[in-house]
């Protein structure tokens, strides 16, 4: 017998036994011939190792979502004609006859085919199949994106966001998967990421890209950390990626234990502590997700389940580790994740921005008209033009004819932050070209700016409605000015502002209106409708729906600060977390939503007799979230949520100083001081705000988030507590003994851009005091609800002073003071003194 | 005609009264005994397929794509051969229409090659699965399914013939070839 003989016997042996006679050749030749004894073996390491591919863990649910799918396929009426009589069979079989012969002439005519699919279902399919893989896998990134990330998304491992069949049909709830934890509970953060940016993947990054690939045992929804890989030695490689993978294939059996959560709002640090407590195992979670708050209610659900549905809304990971009788889990945000959000932001931002140039474009065409010739057009103008044409009738004008000659380095400053000044005369003002100003001083004559005569013989000028005085175009050593500036008013919503105005001797007068702003998309409406158009079908989701929501807070009764009643007043307010808990009662649907402070009102979230999916699309638009259903999961994430992120306040310092007010009956200074150490998007932020007040009872909150008084108060922040306690005394901090650059933080804050005219001797003197009058409890209960909502009953207004004085003999001793709603700059050696109210309409806040 | 109409009463001795039922009601569209009789199939077809493919997600889909050929067919199965050799027989279909339709990714794998000393762990399982995987990414599509309705699914060579629609003798005779590709390829392997 030849090898080869011997070798198909070799193989026929490992199918079944052979006949004797076959046999015995074998093992005769096999004696004697090494290659086929090599053969031999070679097979049979074949065998056992493809029959470890019985223990290949496979994904669940394929089955279920194909017959799903199969279900909710257009259904193809299919109508019998009854055969009656022998004739019509007759005739039946011969048209039968026709049709088929006709079928072959036309098939063999060589005329490409196109067949048309009577069943819409299979002409997906086919055509589905038909595509090659690039086509399949280039999933464009879109805007409509931004949200997804915690919707239906396959286990992490897998490299596509969605099996391309699932793509056709909702997602079927198919039971616990046995799949590994750290698949199951993680969403691919490599492949979050790649949708929406395009950073470069390193080396190792391929690898491990490649290795989830293959991978999809274990407990893949935990993120494994590669290891580092020093060099290129390809020894140090295949241990890392060995060890990488031991990792990966990882399934913690205590993670089927099942838990029942009903938190509204709570940050992840208490989430995992309870979860802890609940479970045995260890939870905590990172500084970069701790104080992230999240709203959850379900019955039941395996650890596993409610991780992934984590992982899934937030695109947070479960980092694994400990030792393998008690791996402990840590939940964090990925750098790639947070440069993901950043993009978000960015592209936002960038969206905003380019709606405001677009409006901007709209006064273009306007630009050749005088305020006059604008202000005649307007009064037969109507709609958009018509406000357009007001804009450039007035002040708008100056400033709407910069922003089209502002050069590239200008427009980079302005949406930068600063505020661009034109006019010599104001401090760091730019040159304005004549015909500019000369167009200003117009419009400021227009608008009815005069300037009168002081006593002392000096000029100043006057706003609107004074009669006596004359035109600041006719008055010799009138100065126009113009400023332009970016306003954020939300972050992601962008106002471009524009003041004209005139300045003479020592006194200035200027007027400001927003040109135009621009929209981001994250504050538009989320259209959910839309967006989840296929779900429409969902029966689950055709059941009627009663959603009510319970009001956890009410309006406070008077905006102090504004001098009178707050809109809605007394008013009840939900909050998102209220409207999740109140679907989740009146569906026993499972919910995960994320949580940022924003009162509601209650009509605009209540819905009955309507079927749930359009209750959910009429709820989460009122409240701008997006929701989507996964698996069990109903999903509910804030439209502009990288954006909130920045402004929520971290629910344990919100109840600190809820606590420390309550002790006190009023904010205690300190408290004061540390919110004003907040972030400037969380103290910008209205809704912020509106919660602090509403929910915590902060209703102070409004001096410390004050942009008037902010650098005020950072700088009482950063002196030392023992010396800060001073300046509530009568002689206040002694700036002199402060460090040096404390003393120039002082020199700015008094003096603002003349900091530098501050000499030594003016600061040897130097104080700093503080007044604060706390808000008189007895006058402004907190329960407002006990009041009518129609009182505007006055209550004692707080208010905080930050009172800096300096001085010599030489230059005269000053005292500026800054209160809440009044600057003053007062001499105080009888020489003189120059009072001035600050305007607070373009500072920012509700005013 | 006559036999699609009478269909239940042709069965094959294989099938058992319960799987009867179950099919019958299966025909009638009844989504509960669709998934009792699909469900079972997940990871014979997974397997199959991924063995033929190398490829988790495309698994996956081709997976999903065999379930929606199967309940489209189904109405016409007779019977006459076991379910579970039909379901892999379309499984084996698709994953071949794919090969040929297709345009292949490789996949490179940065760990081939890496010695497999203990067999007993599950690093070195994975490791060695991946290995094997690589090993059949070498080997024509049809030896692939083969291979693995072998020595993974443990059919016999009746039942692969069936599956295949091939005699036995040919089975016996790609068996052969799949494993001496499969031995060469580890021969040349251990020469690099």
């Amino acid at each position: 017998m030849t090898c080869s003989r011997i070798q198909q016997l070799v193989s026929k042996q490992i199918d079944g036994p052979l006949p004797e006679r076959q046999r015995a050749a074998l093992e005769l030749h096999l004696e004697g011939c090494q290659r086929c004894r090599e053969y031999r073996d070679r097979f049979d390491r074949s065998a056992s190792d493809l029959a470890g591919f019985a223990a290949l863990p496979h994904p669940t649910g394929m089955a279920a979502r194909s017959i799903s799918l199969w279900m909710n396929r257009p259904q193809v009426v299919q109508r019998h004609l009854p055969v009656r009589t022998p004739a019509f069979a007759a005739v039946g079989f011969a048209c039968l006859l026709a049709i088929v012969f006709g079928r072959i002439v036309f098939l063999r005519s060589n005329y490409p085919v196109t067949r048309v699919a009577r069943d819409p279902y299979r002409a997906a399919v086919n055509s589905y199949s038909k595509r090659d893989d690039n086509s399949i896998r280039a999933i464009p990134a879109s805007p409509q994106h931004l949200a997804d990330l915690g919707t239906d998304r396959p286990p992490a491992g897998s490299k596509k966001p969605h099996s391309r069949l699932g793509e056709l049909t909702p997602a079927v709830h198919a039971g616990p998967a046995p799949i590994g934890d750290l698949a199951y509970v993680n969403v691919n953060e490599l492949e979050a990421v790649r949708r929406w940016t395009q950073i470069q993947l390193s080396e190792t990054d391929r690898i491990r890209d490649r290795i989830d690939r293959l991978i999809s045992s274990g407990d893949d929804f935990v993120e494994v950390p590669f290891p580092q890989i020093a060099g290129r030695d390809d020894r140090a490689t295949r241990a890392a990626v060995a060890a990488y993978q031991t990792e990966k294939e990882i399934v913690d059996p205590r993670l089927s234990r099942k838990v029942s959560l009903a938190v509204k709002g709570m940050a992840f640090i208490d989430l995992c502590k309870k979860l802890s407590e609940d479970s045995g195992i260890a939870f905590t979670a990172g500084r970069t997700v701790a104080n992230d708050k999240v709203t959850i209610f379900c019955k039941e659900k395996p650890l596993r389940d409610l991780m992934r549905a984590i992982s899934q809304l937030f695109a947070f990971g479960w980092i694994r580790s400990g030792d393998p009788s008690a791996y402990r889990y840590e939940l964090m945000q990925g750098m790639r994740a947070q440069l993901m959000e950043e993009e978000l932001r960015n592209r936002d931002r960038n969206e905003a921005l380019l709606a405001l140039d677009r409006n901007m474009e709209n006064l273009r065409g306007l630009l050749d008209l005088s305020p006059a010739e604008a202000a005649e057009k307007s009064k037969s103008a109507t709609g958009e033009e018509k406000q357009m044409l007001e804009k450039l009738a007035g002040c708008g004008w100056g400033a709407a004819q910069l922003y089209f000659r502002l050069s590239p380095d200008e427009l980079g400053a302005l949406r930068g932050g600063g505020e661009l000044r034109f006019g010599g005369s104001q401090e760091g003002g730019r040159p304005l070209p004549t015909e500019l100003a000369n167009g200003i001083l117009g419009a400021m004559d227009r608008i009815g700016v005069r300037i009168q005569l002081n006593p002392d013989g000096s000029l100043r000028a006057m706003g609107n409605g004074i009669q006596e005085g004359q035109p600041p175009s006719s008055t010799p050593g009138a100065n126009p000015t113009a400023n332009l500036s970016l306003r954020r008013n939300e972050l992601g919503q962008y106002s471009l502002d524009g003041s004209t105005g005139v300045s003479l001797g020592g006194g200035a007068i200027s007027q400001g209106r927003d040109l135009a702003s621009g929209m981001s998309p994250s504050v538009q409406n989320p259209e959910n409708a839309k967006s989840n158009a296929k779900l429409a079908r969902d029966p689950s989701l055709r059941l009627e729906a009663n959603i009510k929501p319970e009001p956890s807070c009410t309006l406070p009764g008077n905006s102090w600060w504004m001098g009178n009643a707050e809109l809605g007043a007394g008013e009840p307010r939900v909050t998102t977390a209220d409207v999740l808990e109140a679907i989740h009662n009146n569906t026993g649907r499972d919910i995960i939503g994320d949580y940022f402070t924003k009162l509601i009102m209650p009509d605009r979230v209540t819905v009955a007799h309507s079927s749930l999916f359009d209750a959910l699309n009429r709820i989460s638009d009122a409240m701008r979230v997006k929701w989507a259903k996964s698996d069990v999961w109903l999903q509910f994430r804030s439209a502009a949520f990288f954006n909130d992120r920045l402004k929520e306040v971290p629910g344990q310092l919100l109840t600190r100083w809820q606590a420390a007010r309550r002790l006190q009956g009023y904010m205690p200074v300190d408290e004061l001081v540390e919110i004003a150490q907040l972030t400037d998007a969380q103290l910008d932020s209205e809704a912020m705000a509106e919660g602090a007040r509403a929910i915590y009872g902060l209703l102070e909150w409004q001096l410390a988030r004050d942009t008037f008084l902010r650098k005020d108060w950072r700088f009482l922040a950063d002196i030392p507590g023992a010396v800060r306690r001073a300046a509530f005394d009568a002689k206040g901090i002694a700036i002199g003994r402060l460090p040096l650059s404390g003393q120039e933080r002082f020199a700015t804050l008094a003096m603002g851009g003349r900091a530098d005219q501050m000499h030594a001797e003016d600061l040897a003197v130097a104080t700093m005091r503080v007044e604060y009058r706390p808000l008189d409890s007895k006058a402004e209960s907190s329960d407002s609800s006990a009041r009518p909502s129609n009182t505007s009953r006055p209550a004692a207004r707080p208010n905080v002073s930050f009172i800096f004085s300096y001085g010599s003999s030489q230059g005269g001793y000053w005292t500026v003071e800054r209160s809440l709603n009044r600057m003053s700059n007062r001499r105080n050696d009888g020489i003189g003194s120059i009072s001035e109210e600050e305007s607070r309409s373009s500072r920012g806040g509700r005013l | 005609m006559q036999q699609i109409r009478n269909w239940p009463s042709i069965q094959s001795h294989s099938e058992t009264t319960a799987e009867s039922e179950l099919l019958r009601a299966a025909k009638r569209g009844e989504p509960q005994a669709l998934r009792e009789l699909l469900q079972p199939f997940e990871r014979d077809l997974y397997i199959l397929c991924y063995g033929i493919l190398s490829h988790a997600q495309d698994s996956e889909d081709a997976v999903q794509e065999t379930f929606l050929r199967a309940l489209q067919a189904l109405p016409g199965f007779r019977s006459d051969s076991s379910f579970r050799t039909w379901i892999l027989r379309i499984g084996t279909n698709v994953c071949l229409d794919w090969k040929r339709s297709r345009r292949i990714i490789p996949d490179d794998h940065p760990v081939a090659g890496i010695p497999c000393n203990r067999r007993d762990s599950t690093e070195n399982e994975v490791l060695n699965r991946i290995r094997v995987l690589d090993a059949l990414s070498h080997l024509l599509p049809r030896h692939r399914a083969i291979l693995i309705m072998k020595e993974a699914h443990r059919l016999s060579i009746p039942e692969i013939a069936q599956t295949m629609r091939w005699s036995e003798k040919k089975v016996h005779n790609e068996l052969y070839r799949a494993r001496k590709s499969l031995a060469e390829w580890r021969f040349r392997e251990m020469e690099e």
